[in-house]
């Protein structure tokens, strides 16, 4: 996986000295100190943001998550006490306005990642930039059709599937951190990846 | 461990989520079993191609997010009470406090006129304070007492008496809320110098974001001006709010010249706003300038 792994980007990798940065930054925060909060927004909002988008599929749905959630953030910081970490803490509710905005569309029975254009419906994922990881001659051999069955295998995922699969295959997060962020066990967090990657397997056995 | 056993554990083999027993268990079996060696590479290439439903976000939907973001914070620190004034108002908006605020008010302008004297001027004390006392060695005490009255003005801004007046609000370093609502009125008629130069003054000094962001709207119509571009620069350069940075760039485009060009590179150079750069070497390629000083 190219990317790091989110939950420890700030306390892990960087060590003790940026825990104790953070935490300094949250402390000036919630005494008010403007530019201190946006340096914590410009820590963590690149990787909210590609969370949101990676999971709803469609820019304005992730912008409103992003809005929302940092929004949250700043109202209730003052309240936020260190019980857990600041990243499972803005996980927590990015994942839930997330699972929101899906549990909504699973009533509409909307089509996110499809999108009307003059040539019919046009799919979101089959255009979308690719990663860096894609830079791999392999993956760029990576046909519109798979890219069009992930697409609509992730639709079917429940919503709290895709959470899971998104948060472990493309942020690289730890099935136990992934149990904290959505309230529950690492094994419930393990039986949801377990099932999202049969599902995904049924769909693509005759691509691979 | 079974052929079963692995198959099962496949994904979380791939994903590093066994642990230290399970992985050992794992690579054994996988060592003298070919078939399931076999269902691990298939496995392998699943993975990577999953790598492939990965989006990446454009990178004007992160400018954008976070435009909207801090321009909605601003927005509702600005509503929010700072001043006296404005937490006075507060106070007496709110429908349970209305009744007990007045009360409290007659209470202070009788007490007040019964302490002074009855022929006290008609206007309300809001404040005092003791400068002086002392014993008169009758058994009195004499106290100097020093008393700010309210005194209510109406008139146009373009009355030299109002506007100088507003003009020294605009300075009133203790309340920002003050200053916010100074420039507010100053930027709706900037046509006069003396007007210009306190919303650039306040534009370049003003430690309150928002009363910036007040003066930076109030000197969009003199974008050629060259105190407003110079003022213009130094925000692009030192003011660490990205709002401000982004729309104090977009402002002084509005008049290109390649006098902007070191600057703009400069600007390249040290900005660390997403939006602010895109912006500059956008610029800097519309004026075929490098985006690289030499």
């Amino acid at each position: 996986m190219s990317m790091g792994d989110p939950s420890v980007s700030v306390a892990g990798v960087l060590g003790r000295d940026s825990v104790l940065d953070e935490s300094a930054l949250i402390r000036a925060a919630q005494q008010g100190d403007q530019s201190a909060f946006e340096k914590l927004v410009y820590s963590y909002d690149q990787q909210v943001l590609r969370l949101a988008y990676n999971l709803l599929r469609s820019q304005e749905d992730a912008r409103d998550v992003y809005q929302e959630a940092f929004l949250r953030v700043h109202r209730n910081l003052r309240n936020f006490r260190f019980d857990c970490s600041f990243h499972t803490w803005l996980y927590r509710i990015v994942t839930n306005l997330c699972l929101d905005h899906l549990r909504k569309r699973k009533v509409r029975k909307e089509e996110p990642s499809t999108v009307d254009s003059a040539d019919g419906p046009k799919d979101l994922l089959a255009s979308a930039p690719e990663t860096s990881a894609s830079s791999d001659p392999q993956r760029r051999l990576l046909s519109a059709e798979v890219r069009e069955r992930i697409s609509r295998t992730l639709e079917d995922l429940t919503p709290r599937e895709r959470a899971v699969f998104q948060m472990r295959h493309h942020e690289g997060m730890r099935l136990r951190a992934i149990g904290d962020v959505l309230g529950t066990t690492e094994e419930a967090a393990k039986n949801c990846l377990f099932r999202a990657t049969q599902k995904m397997r049924s769909a693509l056995g005759e691509f691979v | 461990m079974t052929c079963q056993d692995v198959r099962t554990l496949l994904p979380l083999y791939l994903y590093g989520e066994l642990d230290f027993h399970q992985e050992e268990e794992f690579d054994r079996h996988i060592d003298a079993c070919s078939g399931c060696a076999r269902a691990l590479e298939a496995e392998r290439v699943l993975h990577a191609t999953l790598d492939g439903g990965h989006l990446a976000p454009p990178p004007a939907l992160l400018a954008s997010s976070r435009a909207r973001l801090f321009g909605e914070i601003r927005a509702s620190e600005l509503a929010r009470p700072t001043g006296l004034l404005d937490r006075l108002r507060a106070a007496f908006s709110a429908p349970l406090w209305k009744p007990a605020a007045a009360l409290a008010l007659a209470a202070v302008g009788f007490l007040g006129g019964r302490a002074v004297s009855p022929s006290a001027p008609a206007a309300p004390v809001t404040a005092s304070r003791v400068r002086f006392l002392e014993a008169d060695g009758r058994g009195n005490v004499n106290i100097v007492l020093e008393e700010t009255r309210e005194r209510k003005l109406s008139g146009a801004l373009s009355d030299d008496g109002i506007r100088q007046l507003v003009l020294a609000a605009s300075r009133e370093q203790g309340d920002p809320g003050l200053r916010v609502e100074s420039m507010d009125l100053l930027r709706r008629d900037s046509s006069a110098t003396e007007v210009r130069r306190a919303l650039v003054a306040a534009l370049v000094s003003d430690p309150n974001p928002g009363v910036r962001i007040k003066a930076l709207e109030g000197l969009k119509q003199h974008a050629a001006d060259p105190e407003v571009r110079r003022a213009l620069s130094q925000v692009l350069l030192r003011d660490d709010n990205s709002g401000l940075r982004a729309q104090a760039i977009d402002l002084l485009v509005q008049h290109k010249n390649r006098d902007m060009v070191d600057m703009l590179q400069q600007l390249v150079r040290s900005d660390s706003n997403d939006y602010v750069q895109l912006r500059t070497r956008r610029i800097l390629a519309e004026m075929n300038a490098s985006a690289d000083a030499f």
